[in-house]
């Protein structure tokens, strides 16, 4: 049995009962009221609370900007109420909740910011006497993450988390009760749990779910029901709330108190409730995770291995471009094919690996809710990509080797990821599975070691290419069965390798992977995009009984009929021209790659792609065809060009550029739909765009536009508000002496609006934008 | 009152696209409908609000919104200040499809400010229903940056609701709330029947399911 720990009640509801006006900041009439913090304080330890949560939720640098008080003061003067009340009789924790401002990719708030924001209150309210530290009420896991990592890395306080669910088990941000869980006992918290949102019986179901991930100690804080929409009112009273919550010791669970709406009666009649049961021994589950989608460790689970430039001219050229769409369109696709996992790997000479990392990471992430596999050998790059991660990663990889096992694992440990484990060390592969599964052994002893558990190592037995070493095949299916069996541990392997340099690949590869699963692969690396992969695999999940009922099975190949479907007409009589005018683009695509069997990239661009898009053009100006239109006809035209564009990549051949141009939407401003829109139709025309993003600093659209030296910059703003921006960003550039022309656009700008901010050309419409790239570039 | 999004009106969405009356190919016009129903999936409308006192036109807890909002509150001795969001997955949705097809990105942009429109009317409807019972009247519904109401108070707006805990909405420096498809708004509650503006049913997000469209009326009078 253990001993019920309990905490206090709503500190704002009492607040506001002893005077605080609707709006004000609690932190600050705490300030000016510290008799009145530390009355409630004592009122609540007298009830029972052996943890205060000191009056500093809202106390971050963020929240207080305006108002002309330091976080270091409103810091010391509440957590002083809070010690003097507690005396020895309480521990007091420093209350930290969300910053108030969403996160990237949504919002404007990036990691960064985040984390320093929490760093500063940590080192503060260590300094000033906290015990430990809550981040409570929380939403968001990635600003979890940042707070979490704060805190570890700028005190010794322990950390306790707890987040707030709907009804549904998600928070607003869409974090899950099993991500949540996963990605904190990976950070090593020291307790977390549900508060606020809800009352007891609806987070009962929650806090079960949890345990199933998590040993640690498990905290509940609920409302008192929950609250009337017209008044804010909480309804239920002290016996009511103590009976709900008289489920919660059966389970383990031993931290209780109150959130919105409790008062020291609530407090007061946990104290009666017994003590708490002790956890079982049960085997918790794992897996991998974003914020909001978990892939469990129970089964074939595919990780697709398109974000890679190895071998893919295409790519790499992506990454000198920084073209971060490129990569994003690679994991949208690899997601709808039905990938579990998408590995990362922007290695390559010349490109600052780290910093890539971070920017693709996030860039995956804004798109995607797959977990992910963070796939570098330079530890730096791997902590950076941890970082960067919302939720729980797969580290890939480390080795046998002892100084590969000393650089690697801690970080592995740090951030709570899995790792994969190849069976190589410094004298290479080993030629048996015998040797192999002795690496494995070597490799989960050094895991151990570091404190990372058995179930979250993850052993990579190698695929050898059989037109190499034909009788390799046989000897990594033994290990892989070797490591299942006797070890108890999951496999990965980078499957497709196996047919390299053999014709038809995909019936050697279908029928290894096929092979592998049966003798315990689970983690197979592919290409999800191949549908006789993807088929495999989810046959497989239905002899292996993980598709109960063969239901994802039934889903995947019901009402598809066997016949050969009749191969559609490349376009028919239909001209490009037409093609792109109505839109399509597959058969844009297939007449592009007709006319360049007698013409070359540049005639095929020059001559009829760009007429095309001319003619779709003035037929928009016109008013002929409305907007809609106008995009679906640069999609068509876009799918021509990418045609030609890998052709050239694949020849190494320079790409085909009239010149570059930079789009930023400007600092403070999100709308970007505006410039992306832009940024098609100029792609169209054979441009070269930057895309900086959306809420571009004023510095970084100047240092790009003379990294790159580019002489024509796109502004978009959307807002009155931020035109300021758009204004502050050509002052800057102007002062750089950079010589460029600037173009602005957005919903409140007119011309006369332009040329008083400093622009050289207001651009109404996409289509404007063209004219202006024409008359500048050329 | 829960927030509530039914089918999404068409011809608001071709409003909200700059359509005049181009003839809609069917290629486009299957792909409104899956944008319709993608952004509708990913939709998940929260709404909070409150009943404030109102003083000479201005709300107590919140003076400062302006002239134009002042003279439409001078009747009203209360208010309901509200706030509605159709969550962060719509905006995801539309993120994804940034990259991946523009076309559709720019309709699923247009769906979503149709579907949040949606929410908004719905509760004003549920809203004057019930005040109905008790006698009173809604004036329209006023935004910030609607006449000199200020985007600055947004902020404050968001943090009188408590919307951020409550249903997940936030506001920059800048005053841009995200996820962006949101909606704050304050409506006065005067013991008169208030003028107000007429909307034209066809563009309505309401349009499909108005009750005072079937009996043949309009809901501004």
């Amino acid at each position: 049995m253990a001993e019920l720990l309990l905490l206090d009640g709503a500190m704002g509801t009492m607040l506001q009962a002893a005077g605080l006006p609707l709006g004000e900041r609690p932190e600050l009439f705490g300030m000016e009221h510290p008799e009145v913090v530390e009355a409630i304080h004592r009122q609540y330890i007298d009830a029972g609370s052996r943890v205060i949560y000191a009056n500093t939720f809202g106390a971050n640098a963020h929240k207080l900007r305006d108002t002309g008080f330091t976080v270091e003061a409103v810091l010391a003067a509440n957590l002083a109420a809070a010690r003097r009340a507690a005396g020895d009789r309480a521990k007091v924790a420093l209350d930290v909740g969300p910053i108030g401002e969403l996160m990237e990719p949504l919002g404007t708030l990036s990691f960064d910011e985040a984390y320093a924001i929490y760093a500063e209150m940590v080192r503060v309210g260590q300094a000033c006497g906290a015990d430990l530290v809550i981040f409570e009420t929380m939403t968001d896991l990635y600003e979890v993450k940042a707070a979490v990592l704060a805190a570890r890395e700028n005190s010794t306080l322990p950390i306790w988390v707890t987040m707030s669910f709907e009804k549904g088990g998600r928070t607003f941000t869409g974090t899950t009760v099993a991500s949540m869980a996963a990605t904190l006992d990976g950070l090593g918290v020291d307790a977390m749990g549900v508060n606020c949102s809800l009352g007891p019986e609806e987070i009962l179901p929650l806090i079960r779910e949890m345990g199933e991930w998590t040993d640690r100690p498990l905290i509940v804080k609920p409302n008192a029901g929950l609250p009337d929409p017209a008044t804010g009112a909480y309804d239920m009273d002290a016996p009511e709330f103590a009976r709900q919550m008289a489920d919660f010791p059966p389970l383990g669970v031993h931290i209780l108190g109150g959130c919105c709406g409790t008062t020291p009666d609530f407090i007061r009649a946990l104290a009666a409730l017994p003590e708490a049961a002790q956890r079982g021994e049960k085997r918790l589950r794992r897996g991998v995770c974003s914020a909001s989608q978990m892939t469990e460790f129970n089964g074939v689970r595919v990780i697709g291995e398109r974000i890679n430039p190895t071998g893919k001219k295409r790519f790499q050229q992506a990454l000198r471009e920084r073209d971060l769409n490129y990569i994003m369109e690679r994991a949208i696709e690899q997601a709808d094919a039905g990938a579990d996992i998408l590995d990362i790997n922007v290695g390559l000479p010349g490109i600052d690996e780290s910093e890539m990392m971070t920017a693709v990471v996030k860039a995956v992430q804004s798109v995607v809710s797959l977990p992910l596999q963070i796939d570098s050998s330079d530890p730096a790059a791997i902590e950076a990509g941890l970082r960067a991660c919302n939720g729980r990663a797969i580290v890939n990889s480390v080795n046998a080797e002892p100084d590969k096992l000393r650089a690697i694992l801690p970080i592995v440990k740090k951030y709570g990821a899995a790792v994969v484990g190849l069976t190589i060390d410094q004298s290479g592969i080993p030629q048996t599975a015998g040797a192999r599964f002795e690496l494995a052994k070597q490799i989960v002893v050094a895991a151990l070691s570091q404190g990372i558990p058995k179930e979250d190592v993850l052993i990579d037995c190698l695929t050898l290419t059989i037109s190499a070493q034909q009788e390799q095949a046989l000897e990594t299916l033994r290990a892989v069965d070797m490591v299942h069996r006797e070890l108890g541990l999951h496999c990965v392997l980078g499957v497709s390798n196996i047919s390299f340099g053999l014709p038809e690949r995909d019936q050697i590869t279908v029928s290894f992977l096929t092979q592998a699963m049966a003798r315990g692969l689970d983690l197979p690396i592919v290409n999800p995009n191949t549908k006789a992969i993807m088929d495999t695999v989810f046959a497989y999940r239905a002899l292996s009984c993980e598709d109960v009922g063969c239901e994802a099975y039934i889903a995947r190949f019901a009402g598809q009929s066997s016949a050969p479907q009749t191969a559609p007409q490349a376009g028919g009589e239909m001209t490009v021209e037409q093609a792109i005018l109505k839109g399509l683009k597959q058969e844009t695509a297939d007449l592009t790659a007709g006319l360049l069997e007698h013409m070359t990239e540049l005639e095929v661009i020059n001559q009829r792609l760009i007429p095309a898009l001319d003619v779709v053009g003035e037929k928009y100006e016109k008013g002929q065809i409305f907007l809609p239109q106008l995009i679906n006809s640069a999609n068509a035209a876009c799918a021509g060009f990418d045609l030609i564009k890998l052709r050239i990549a694949q020849r190494g051949g320079e790409s085909v550029s009239k010149g570059k141009i930079l789009l930023a939407t400007v600092e403070g401003d999100i709308h970007d739909i505006g410039k992306n829109i832009v940024r098609v139709v100029l792609e169209n025309y054979g441009y070269q765009v930057i895309d900086l993003g959306r809420d571009v600093p004023v510095q970084t659209v100047v240092d790009a536009a003379i990294a790159e030296d580019v002489r024509l910059i796109g502004l978009s703003a959307l807002m009155t508000t931020t035109v300021e921006s758009m204004r502050r960003t050509i002052a800057a550039l102007r002062e750089s002496g950079h010589p460029c022309k600037v173009m602005v656009g957005g919903a409140v700008l007119t011309a006369d609006y332009a040329a008083e901010i400093g622009a050289d050309y207001y651009t109404r419409d996409a289509k404007a934008s063209v004219d202006v790239a024409k008359a500048v570039l050329g | 009152m829960e927030a509530r999004l039914t089918e999404l009106n068409r011809n608001e969405i071709l409003l909200y696209l700059g359509h005049r009356g181009q003839a809609i190919p069917p290629e486009l016009e299957e792909q409104m409908e899956r944008c319709i129903r993608t952004v509708t999936a990913a939709a998940r409308p929260r709404l909070v609000y409150r009943r404030l006192a109102v003083r000479d036109g201005e709300l107590d807890a919140l003076p400062g919104l302006g002239n134009d909002l002042r003279a439409i509150l001078r009747p009203c001795r209360e208010a309901v200040l509200m706030a509605a969001t159709l969550g962060p997955l719509v905006e995801q949705v539309l993120m994804r499809s940034g990259v991946t097809d523009m076309a559709d990105a720019v309709i699923m942009d247009a769906c979503a400010s149709a579907a949040i429109e949606n929410v908004c009317d719905h509760f004003e409807f549920d809203l004057r229903a019930e005040l109905k019972r008790e006698g009173c009247f809604l004036t329209d519904r006023f935004s910030p940056g609607y006449g000199d109401f200020p985007l600055e108070r947004q902020n404050a707006l968001c943090d009188t609701l408590n919307a951020a805990r409550r249903i997940g909405l936030t506001v920059t420096e800048n005053h841009i709330m995200i996820p962006r498809k949101s909606v704050t708004a304050v409506l006065g509650i005067a013991e008169n029947p208030q003028p107000l503006r007429a909307r034209g049913c066809a563009v309505c997000s309401m349009f499909l399911n108005c009750p005072y469209r079937k009996e043949g009326e309009t809901c501004h009078g």
